[in-house]
């Protein structure tokens, strides 16, 4: 017997539907008994960074570290591991040594290259790590990490070759990337990795709004973040994709990224207080104009 | 019966051959936002980005033209700024969101009004005495207004008196005892905010944020404190987090709420992994340290996923 609500959908269905009846309840089963409580789920993912950083800890004080091709051997079964024990879903307790493993994997597979391949190069594992756990992964965990390591990997090329334009690459993919996937929900929805890339793309985009602000600071050039526009134009646009979706995880980033922001305005020296005083005025005077626009319109409305 | 929700669609469009028409629709109706939620975004965007702009802009404008005005005339704009809000969340006919926001506001501008009297009569108030008497002055409105995020102004500012006062008064303390202090502190105003707010649903996160921060506070200190050569202190303070994890854990079980048991769970585990180094201070204490967070972890969260399945089952 199908659950009211699956029931429900179907009787509203334009089009005929063939429910393979056992996968579905099996499914629902499985969904049931992985459902995990929010804070266990942060916990989770928590813990397993801060296992990963004491395991790097280990291996650097033990001198694994100084053997490239040990390391790169560590991490490389760590990771293999890894993604082929995620192309299931997994007990959601298994959480912490998933992130572990990935994170721990990555990490021994960078530092094992060899000194020759250029400062850039470590970026070539972790992207190619990131494709193979989309393409063969289905863990919750995974599939996050992968999807938000990507638009990271093009700020890191941003800090080696010292060139703006990977920052606005990856600002441009991530945010493309999220506007598809909200605008074509439809589409993937039947998808396990739907969720879990949605939220590494808005953590990706959360990223790469902040290094678009820090970017000079770390790259000894005042490169390409000449304006503070991009970054609420990026919150607001994270914002609206989330609200759109219900997308929770994407809309507290975008409200803390708005008032990390806004509050960061003021101690920008680039302009001098007059010219920010009058933005902000005259962008205040304008909004409220507007919401009393709109007030007035949905009272009228309502009466 | 309850209406079909994304895990419904997913499901569904999993394990049939559901057109991709209907799932639009499905996803249209019951999962995205109508025209009025939208309209109401719309709403609390435009005004809250609108008054916080204007107001921030007012502020920048003054602060550009700070040398240049007179004493008298910044306490007047600092104090005309406190009553206009005051006044205005008492007497103005303002939906109840808006009179509680600028009450918020107020407790807010008091501490501008204190700032802006320092600056101008040189009072030589240090940090401590200013967040003191912004404390106290913030006090009629914690009395009078039940307002979850005017309560963590209240909160914020007993944290920065007291370790202003650490920093200016409490120079003798040691970094545990002056850790301790401010874990009990926050422990004990947890406990009041429990006691106050607890059956009012809008007061839950702040009970939440508390209890966490109160948590960061004492993993922190005992973490970092294991390195001071201070054993007796240690003790004191393992024993007190001990004691309100206790409490917690309790309150937990009773009130069937896995975050608290996350929370202290999680916070001990990472207690001990630093114990443990501080301790054996080798190699291999890190590499028991990361197996005591993994597997600790790993079993904390399938024992509370349990525990949760058990609490909650139909």
């Amino acid at each position: 017997m199908l659950p009211e609500s699956i029931r429900y959908l179907l009787d509203r269905a334009r089009y005929p539907v063939t429910v393979r009846d056992g996968a579905l309840r099996a499914d629902r089963a499985e969904l049931e008994e992985l459902r995990t409580d929010q804070a266990l789920q942060v916990l989770s993912a928590l813990g397993g960074v801060l296992a990963s950083l004491l395991f790097v800890l280990f291996f650097w004080s033990v001198g694994v570290l100084s053997d490239r091709v040990v390391s790169l051997v560590t991490g490389s079964v760590f990771v293999v591991v890894t993604i082929l024990l995620g192309r299931s879903r997994r007990q959601a307790f298994l959480a912490a040594i998933t992130v572990t493993g990935y994170v721990l994997g990555t990490v021994l597979i960078m530092i094992g290259l060899p000194s020759s391949a250029g400062a850039a190069f470590p970026v070539v594992p972790v992207i190619l790590i990131a494709v193979a756990t989309l393409c063969v992964s289905r863990n919750y965990y995974l599939i996050l990490l992968a999807a938000g390591s990507l638009p990271v990997c093009l700020l890191y090329l941003h800090l080696v070759w010292e060139s703006a334009g990977w920052t606005w690459a990856a600002l441009l993919l991530s945010a493309t990337a999220l506007g598809y996937l909200s605008r074509y929900e439809y589409r993937h929805v039947h998808d396990r990795r739907f969720r879990p890339a949605r939220s590494g793309l808005a953590l990706g985009l959360a990223t790469t709004l902040l290094w678009f602000r820090w970017a000079g600071y770390f790259t000894g050039h005042d490169t390409g973040t000449r304006s503070v526009l991009p970054l609420f134009v990026g919150c607001v646009f994270l914002l609206l994709v989330s609200f759109r979706n219900r997308h929770f995880f994407g809309l507290g980033l975008a409200v803390a990224g708005l008032a990390y922001f806004t509050a960061h305005y003021y101690y920008d020296l680039r302009w001098d207080l007059l010219d920010k005083s009058k933005v902000l005025l005259l962008t205040g005077t304008v909004l409220l104009g507007v919401y009393g626009w709109l007030y007035r319109r949905n009272h009228r409305h309502r009466a | 019966m309850a209406l079909p929700d994304w895990e419904d669609i997913h499901l569904l469009s999993r394990n049939s051959n559901w057109h991709a028409a209907d799932i639009r629709t499905a996803l249209a109706t019951y999962v995205y936002p109508s025209g009025a939620d939208w309209r109401i975004l719309a709403m609390y965007l435009l005004l809250g980005a609108g008054a916080c702009f204007l107001v921030s802009g007012l502020l920048f404008f003054f602060a550009y033209n700070w040398e240049a005005l007179t004493g008298a005339t910044k306490i007047t704009i600092a104090l005309a700024a406190l009553v206009t809000v005051t006044l205005t969340a008492l007497f103005a006919p303002l939906p109840r969101l808006a009179v509680l926001t600028l009450h918020t506001a107020s407790v807010c501008l008091i501490g501008a009004v204190l700032a802006v009297l320092g600056q101008v009569y040189q009072t030589g108030a240090n940090a401590f005495d200013f967040f003191c008497a912004w404390l106290v002055l913030t006090l009629p409105w914690l009395a009078a207004v039940r307002f979850a995020p005017l309560w963590l102004a209240g909160f914020a500012l007993v944290n920065a008196a007291f370790v202003t006062y650490t920093q200016q008064y409490g120079i003798e303390f040691s970094f545990l005892v002056s850790g301790t202090l401010l874990f009990a502190l926050n422990a004990v105003g947890w406990l009041l905010l429990w006691r106050w707010f607890r059956s009012r649903d809008s007061f839950r996160w702040l009970l939440q944020l508390a209890a966490f921060w109160a948590v960061i506070l004492a993993t922190v200190n005992i973490s970092a404190g294991a390195f001071d050569d201070r054993p007796d202190q240690l003790l004191l303070s393992v024993l007190l987090a001990l004691l309100a994890y206790l409490g917690w854990g309790w309150l937990a079980l009773r009130e069937r709420s896995i975050y608290y048991l996350a929370l202290v769970g999680g916070g001990s585990l990472i207690t001990l992994a630093f114990l443990l180094l501080r301790w054996f201070g080798s190699e291999n204490s890190l590499l028991s340290a990361g197996f005591i967070i993994l597997l600790g972890i790993s079993g904390l969260v399938y024992y509370l996923n349990r525990l949760n399945h058990r609490w909650h089952a139909p």
